[in-house]
């Protein structure tokens, strides 16, 4: 056995904005495997779909009963016919392997049309306000932030709207449209926050009092459509007191002004609300006072980033690191040519000395000389033209000084040194070339000698 | 081996040399822009003017002029005076948490100047936010990390640098004690700056300021559960914890110690 059935669980016949609920209910006995399941009622053409299909299995004795329903909301009025819809199956037996094998021939079932009424608002008695709520409603409007401001200042009005029975459509009330409010009032450009509990919608607006002549915030209207009565509701909250400034004063603490609910009345036709024009506009056109310090007057420096401001200066470190390297390979580069410069040439110098004939100036002179230059290479001397008297007393210096006066002193006495006497010679050759050996080994480091001693 | 060395020291010195004087002369060379006289008189017609409607007009404009301005110089480590005045015409048009966001981003560039704070403490009064508390230990110890911007403790640190370079050059040609001694002072001074731009880049908390009223959520994403009962509200200061890969939700923490997420569009960052 199958059967379908095709249902409005709800009123067939809304307005624009109101819901219903359109239902399938599927009977059957046993096992069916459909075929074919033509089921308009969910595709709801024309209507908003709400939330997805609900999907609930009963049994009613041995009769399985599978209902599925889907919540609609009218958008536009006009007649909406869903149907006939259909169902086509088998009965079937699963065997222990879930094989289905048919019991029965194919079966057919038809619900007839279902047919949704949406009727439009009606025009007579249509309030200004009406933006398309169903349903009765309260309204109450608090204000969260300081009713003592100056002008231009931001404030936070609360809008409560309570809804009795079934009303799923509140839509916000047109703040900006309200008498009272274009004009005095400058509202935020996003949309107000929603917040809905239970059955109040929670409406938060921003708005800044545009003259210091506004001593209240205006009663907010909001209307609304009774399907039972078939008539127009409006409620209104209560104006709030404000004072304000045009200097500014102290921010307030907040005060939250409880506003009485006014109870719903019904209400003859009426005109639409005019709005009300400001008493003149200059009250309207103070400007807020200056409250902050005043702006820099800007200079090209002020658009760039500060010179060595930024993170590229970081870079510095192994730019730097790597020059520093290289100055210190350098460095000691030219110090190893330096220091084997030096030992040769002083030793070079004795060499030649001695090379020369003995007796001879240049013999003396090189000898002089090479032996001087061999303690400035090593660091025990400042220049190699000091004379022997003003080379220091002391050390290795003065080993050397006692050594060249002794042969000037043995040179220009005349008997000696005559040019005659080799072993003489020898011996100073030797000599000499002891002290240039200990010269060479006391090595570079050693503290200078300046000057004369 | 001399010639080598020698050479290519030149070579160096050459490039250095062309490198800085291509500095000094951008330096200089740099145009005046005509839309400065002109933002700044239109602010100043702003606070002049007798009706709102103009005086909207006029900040409006200078707002116009001093946001191209920014996007075409992003002086993002200047001396942060644009954005102080970027941040006193949204101020002047009302726009708080916009004019938080630039007094804190011209904060972050002169932590000192007392008019920057001043106006920040205005436009968060105005939205009715409390402030932070007292400075914390680590502030006062380490004072010159709070009390110098980052673009001031970069610069130091290219001065320090650059004398630490010609102390060294100095140190390794003439083995002078005196040299020595500056050396290791400068030494020091570079590691402190070293340590203090390396914490603020790598270790300080990201701040972000909220442009509007958000709910925090539990993860990225608005399908997500709402993290606290209430929005927290705009002009806020907060800290970003982290930024998922796609970088259109950040991990925040506010002032009060709300944990949650935020989309992108809700934040702008206020450092570098």
């Amino acid at each position: 056995m199958l059967r379908l059935e095709a249902s409005i669980d709800g009123p067939n016949t809304l307005y624009p904005g109101q819901r219903t609920k359109l239902v399938y209910r599927y009977f059957y006995v046993g096992n069916i495997e459909l075929s074919v399941e033509t089921l308009p009622l969910l595709d709801a053409q024309g209507m908003t779909k709400i939330g997805e299909k609900e999907i609930k299995d009963t049994t009613e004795g041995n009769t399985s009963v599978t209902e599925i329903s889907q919540v609609v909301e009218a958008s536009n009025s006009g007649e909406f016919s869903y149907g006939p819809s259909v169902l086509e199956g088998n009965a079937y037996q699963a065997d222990a392997y879930g094989a289905h094998t048919p019991t029965s021939a194919k079966i057919t079932t038809t619900a007839p049309p279902v047919v949704v009424t949406v009727l439009p608002f009606p025009p007579e008695g249509k309030p200004s306000s009406f933006n398309g709520a169903i349903g009765k409603f309260q309204i109450e409007s608090n204000l969260k932030s300081s009713a003592d401001v100056n002008v231009g200042d931001e404030m936070t009005l609360e809008i409560n709207i309570t809804f009795s029975g079934n009303t799923q459509n509140i839509p916000i009330p047109e703040i900006g449209r309200q008498p009272g409010f274009d004009g005095f009032f400058r509202l935020n450009d996003l949309p107000p926050q929603e917040v809905v509990e239970g059955n109040k919608k929670k409406i938060t607006v921003q708005l800044r009092p545009l003259s210091p002549e506004i001593h209240e915030i205006p009663a907010i209207e909001f209307s609304s459509f009774d399907p039972v009565s078939s008539g127009y509701f409006v409620v209104h909250s209560q104006p709030i007191p404000i004072t304000i400034k045009e200097v500014k004063g102290k921010v307030q603490p907040i005060k939250n002004e409880e506003i009485k609910v006014q109870e719903p009345q019904k209400i003859k036709p009426q005109e639409p609300i005019e709005q009300p024009i400001p008493k003149t506009q200059m009250d309207l056109s103070a400007p807020q006072p200056i409250e902050i310090e005043g702006i820099y007057n800007l200079t090209k420096v002020d658009l760039y980033n500060d010179v060595g401001g930024s993170w590229w200066v970081i870079a510095l470190i192994p730019f730097g690191l790597a020059l520093l390297v290289y100055q210190y390979q350098i460095h000691n580069y030219l110090e190893k040519r330096r220091s084997e410069t030096v030992v040769l040439s002083g030793r070079n110098l004795l060499n030649q000395a001695l090379q020369e004939p003995a007796g001879s100036s240049l013999y003396f002179d090189g000898l002089n000389h090479s032996l001087k230059v061999a303690l400035v290479e090593v660091g025990l001397l400042d220049s190699a033209e000091l004379a022997n008297d003003d080379l220091p007393k002391n050390g290795l210096a003065g080993e050397v000084r006692t050594f060249l006066c002794d042969i000037e002193e043995k040179r220009f006495a005349g008997r000696e040194f005559a040019g005659r006497d080799v072993l003489d010679y020898a011996s100073v050759n030797i000599m000499a070339l002891n002290l240039a050996d200990k010269i060479q080994k006391s090595g570079i480091g050693k503290s200078k000698i300046g000057g004369a001693a | 081996m001399k010639h080598y060395l020698t050479s290519s020291f030149s070579v160096w010195m050459i490039v250095l040399g062309v490198v800085f004087f291509a500095a000094i002369a951008m330096f200089f060379l740099r145009h005046d822009d005509s839309r400065l006289s002109e933002a700044d008189k239109s602010y100043s017609e702003g606070e002049s003017t007798q009706t709102i409607y103009l005086r909207q007009k006029a900040f409006n404009h200078a707002l116009d002029l001093y946001l191209a301005l920014e996007t075409e110089y992003q002086p993002r480590y200047g001396n942060g005076k644009l954005y102080y005045n970027i941040g006193n015409t949204f101020f002047q048009l009302g726009q708080y948490p916009w004019a938080v966001l630039y007094y804190e981003r011209a904060s972050y560039l002169q932590p000192r100047n007392e008019k920057v704070q001043r106006n920040l403490m205005r436009a968060q009064d105005k939205l009715q936010l409390s402030r932070p508390g007292t400075e914390s230990v680590f502030a006062k110890v380490f004072f010159f990390h709070t009390y110098l911007s980052v673009p001031e403790r970069l610069q130091i640190f290219a001065i320090v640098t650059l004398t630490a370079f010609f102390l060294s050059s100095a140190w390794i040609w003439y083995r002078n004690r005196w040299f020595k001694n500056g050396l290791i002072l400068a030494l020091v001074i570079l590691f402190v700056m070293l340590m203090s731009l390396g914490y603020s880049r790598y270790l300080s908390p990201v701040e972000g300021v909220l442009v509007q009223s958000v709910n925090l959520r539990r993860d990225a994403g608005e399908q997500y559960a709402k993290a606290g009962k209430q929005p927290v509200p705009a002009g806020t200061t907060v800290e970003v914890l982290n930024v998922i890969p796609d970088g259109s939700w950040l991990k925040v923490i506010t002032p009060a110690g709300d944990l949650g997420y935020v989309s992108q569009d809700a934040i702008r960052m206020v450092g570098t």
